[in-house]
């Protein structure tokens, strides 16, 4: 440890490389509210800096979890057995934006709100949003594919990367994709987005950059009944509009989201948060469809934004969402299950039946527009093995229904066990296979993300 | 031998324990690019037979379908059904849907809607191991590794796509395409002018779902679209690169920073100088086809485009030699890419998957890799 120590403050110098149990200790958890120790915590300013962490880490076979904001769901930035947290954040320059082109070639430790705002002058934006905008950074982004309201509309992180610069395994400096469109070759780009830091650290990437929308339109609309809620999602879909965003909070949410936020008075068995954006003219024209579906379905409700403040209004309420839950107990398990828009019905049924089943109460918010929803579980240390069983439950019953165990928020330590569930041995065994190609002695962020294959953190069955 | 399994599960046991080499194949609408079957007792597996009607979610916005459907069928499936899956093709009519995504096609929609691979939510894949399902059928799904992108542009070196599942968007209600025509005896003001167009395009605010160019340098056609496009004109312009592809030997792809029509039409013009040739290019997305003929083979034109091109646009550029063009310079089918940088890490990256994940690399073993380095 001291040998390495030493020559990373060589490389780095020593207000760069952390080691004390109080530097150590702001590096142990991720937002899932774990806490593993690491080693040591470094502060590369380059990818040939991050580069040469790498290549001591491998030397002395120290295991390496890269982190960027740390605001990550599943666990994957916690060092579970100590080793070096190669911290991202200084990374953080925007080296070009091409109005043009609609790119922007940035490093991964910007934080995506930040490029929001150095793209907003030339009439654009970078599509995925995740809750976490303002803090999270674009390398997390990219290693998580992170989501967002607003994928139904824009895709995911994923369809919005040009390319990336790759630090691998054992310090190779790699370009995948390009910083232009068709690179050629094997999409190994595709590989590498979402790959939880586990596959190669990412240093730069070239993002393509949306226009703007010429205006919005945000309705909210309540519901006497879930069930109704979900049949005009599917309304609003068979209507031929695709929302930017479609959210959807149930009872229990709306509930807490009152009790932490007293200025939001909506009751009802569930909310629907609806965005469209575009030109005005065509916004108009689908407002009145959508009124015209909610209203069909049982909305008694609807409200439609007529200021921005009033748009900011409705945003609160399910931005609260989140923290509204993080009053009801100290902890609380943020499940993220993704089901074909046609099976949201049975899916919210399934949970509530599970829920009772179980005796744990669930708070249900849903990117509805995508499917993707995240079952809300408040708990004590007592609950947990209840907990433990609802979760397996409900992932299983999310396959079931040809869905992901995970839309957003990454498997980490936390989905491990759900992998078997969701891939049979066939697929687990090709992502064993590309695991060992990009890192063969296994020192990227061990015991994540992919089980099995010698994963010497793997408790899945 | 030639194998036309009728379902997933025979093109599996066509498979089944193989260690090749197999020729996988769609319709065979791109030979020059494929790989011929391997001299001798090769196995020749296409999937012209493996159609049927798609499974259609419409309030999933989803389709799944074999592989061996042409993709114009795909499209008139959906149409019927009020939906679109929103990727155009300039091949031909009977291309597969399975060809097309092994291929890496390119779409003339992808500047309003993105590339292919933006598209396809998951595959079911032939392999000597049998059949494999990568994906799920909804927009997000990050449980472990993309491999479903891995097999789109990998021309079935990795196995056999047998059905694919697609993300769909409604069928839009108005579609239209617009055309402008540039004409002139000086190339450079026909490519000026038609950069100054696209960008008032741009500038005023559309959001077209294709800019499209299409031409001579001394007479070059516009076509920007909305909504899906006019089928005519779509069909027009595959036409128009079809006769183009029968017309020139050679032929080669060129990235640059969109929009880039002056900047591409000005290396071509240089590169190509004194000989006769044509051009298409998404204009919006900055990639560009060039057909041309010259009897010294394509290598000289290659070269001189390689080298104003770093001198123009430093790193940001690839210029891709497809079909014969990458035979006459390699002496295979396939591709050759350019910039020949320094045998990139991806290369090494490349040939340690296919060898983990298509043991013995038992398909389409004749396909090159991307870049001469490699190869050497």
């Amino acid at each position: 440890m001291q040998h390495i120590f030493a020559e990373l403050t060589d490389l780095l110098g020593r207000e760069r490389v952390r080691r004390d149990l109080r530097d150590r200790l702001a590096y142990a958890y991720d937002a899932t509210g774990e806490k593993h120790l690491p080693d040591l915590v470094v502060f590369p300013e380059t990818t040939a800096e991050v580069a040469a962490c790498l290549r001591l880490a491998r030397e002395h076979g120290m295991p390496v979890i890269p982190r960027g904001a740390g605001t990550n769901l599943s666990g994957g930035t916690l060092p579970l057995d100590g080793g070096m947290v190669v911290n991202l954040v200084r990374l953080n320059r925007i080296r070009h934006i091409d109005p043009d082109a609609r790119t922007a070639l940035v490093e991964t430790g910007v934080v995506n709100g930040a490029l929001q705002q150095a793209a907003a002058p030339h009439g654009l934006f970078f599509a995925p949003d995740p809750s976490s905008f303002k803090v999270a950074t674009l390398g997390g982004n990219l290693a998580e594919n992170a989501g967002g309201p607003r994928c139904a509309k824009y895709g995911v992180t994923a369809n919005h990367v040009l390319g990336v610069e790759l630090v691998l395994a054992d310090g190779t400096v790699v370009e995948l994709g390009g910083s232009v469109e068709d690179a050629p070759g094997l999409d190994l780009l595709g590989l590498a987005i979402g790959s939880e830091g586990t596959l190669g650290i990412m240093t730069a990437a070239t993002l393509r950059l949306t226009p703007l929308p010429a205006a919005y339109r945000t309705m909210m609309a309540v519901f006497d009944s879930l069930p109704n809620a979900m049949a005009a999602v599917s309304g609003i879909v068979a209507a031929r509009i695709i929302p930017a965003a479609l959210e959807l909070l149930d009872e229990n949410t709306m509930s807490a989201v009152r009790r932490s936020n007293p200025a939001v008075a909506f009751t009802g068995a569930a909310l629907l948060l609806i965005e469209v954006d575009g030109e005005p003219a065509e916004l108009d024209a689908q407002v009145s469809r959508i009124d015209e579906v909610v209203r069909r379905h049982g909305a008694g409700e609807v409200r439609l934004a007529g200021s921005e403040a009033e748009r900011n209004a409705l945003w609160a309420a399910r931005r609260a969402a989140y923290p509204s839950l993080a009053q009801v107990s100290p902890s609380v398990w943020a499940m993220d299950v993704t089901v074909p828009r046609d099976r949201l019905v049975p899916m919210l049924n399934e949970v509530l039946r599970l829920s009772a089943l179980h005796g744990l109460k669930v708070y249900t918010v849903a990117h509805a527009g995508d499917g993707n929803m995240h079952p809300t579980i408040p708990y004590t240390p007592e609950d947990r093995p209840r907990l433990d069983l609802l979760n397996r439950d409900i992932q299983a019953a999310c396959v079931a229904l040809g869905g992901s165990i995970t839309g957003e928020h990454g498997v980490g330590i936390e989905k491990l066990s759900g992998m078997g569930v969701q891939y049979g041995s066939d697929v687990l065994t090709w992502m064993q296979a590309v695991r060992q190609v990009f890192d063969p002695d296994r020192i990227l962020n061990p015991g994540k993300a992919v089980p099995g294959g010698g994963n010497p953190h793997d408790h899945s069955p | 031998m030639i194998i036309r399994p009728d379902s997933p599960a025979a093109a599996a046991a066509a498979l089944a324990g193989t260690d090749g080499p197999v020729c996988i194949r769609g319709a065979g609408t791109r030979t020059a690019w494929q790989p011929l079957p391997a001299p001798g007792p090769g196995l020749v597996v296409e999937t012209t037979r493996l159609t049927g009607p798609g499974d259609l979610r419409p309030d999933n916005l989803s389709a799944s379908f074999l592989a061996g459907t042409p993709l114009s069928d795909v499209h008139a499936q959906l149409q019927a059904a009020g939906l679109w899956f929103p990727v155009a093709h300039c091949d031909a009519p009977e291309a597969t849907l399975g060809g097309c995504l092994a291929a890496g096609f390119e779409s003339p929609l992808r500047f309003g809607y993105g590339p292919p691979r933006d598209w396809v939510l998951g595959l079911e894949v032939a392999t000597p191991q049998g059949l494999i399902r990568f994906g799920a059928d909804v927009i997000k799904n990050v449980a472990g590794y993309d491999l479903v992108k891995l097999h789109l542009g990998a021309w079935g070196r990795f196995g056999l796509i047998t059905r694919a599942t697609l993300r769909l968007l409604p069928l839009p209600e108005a579609s239209h395409t617009f055309s402008q025509t540039f004409t002139g005896p000086d190339p450079l003001q026909v490519a000026g002018a038609a950069e100054t167009a696209v960008r008032a395009a741009l500038a005023a605010g559309a959001r077209p779902a294709a800019l499209e160019l299409i031409g001579q340098p001394d007479h070059l056609r516009l076509l920007v679209a909305t909504g899906t496009g006019n089928e005519d004109d779509w069909q027009a312009y595959s036409h128009q690169r079809a006769a183009m592809t029968a017309r020139y030997p050679w032929r080669l792809k060129l990235s640059l920073p969109a929009p880039g029509v002056a900047a591409a039409l000005g290396l071509l013009d240089r590169a190509l100088s004194g000989l006769d040739w044509a051009v298409a290019g998404h204009a919006g997305s900055g990639i560009f086809t060039a057909w041309w003929d010259d009897p010294a083979g394509p290598a000289p034109a290659l070269n001189r485009l390689q080298a104003q091109a770093q001198a123009v646009s430093a790193d940001r550029w690839f210029v891709v030699a497809e079909g014969a063009a990458a035979r006459a310079m390699t002496g295979q089918p396939g591709w050759v890419s350019f910039p020949p940088r320094p045998p990139r890490s991806q290369d090494r990256l490349e040939a340690a998957l296919r060898a983990a994940l298509a043991p013995g690399n038992f398909a389409n073993p004749h396909l090159p890799s991307p870049t001469p380095e490699a190869r050497s």
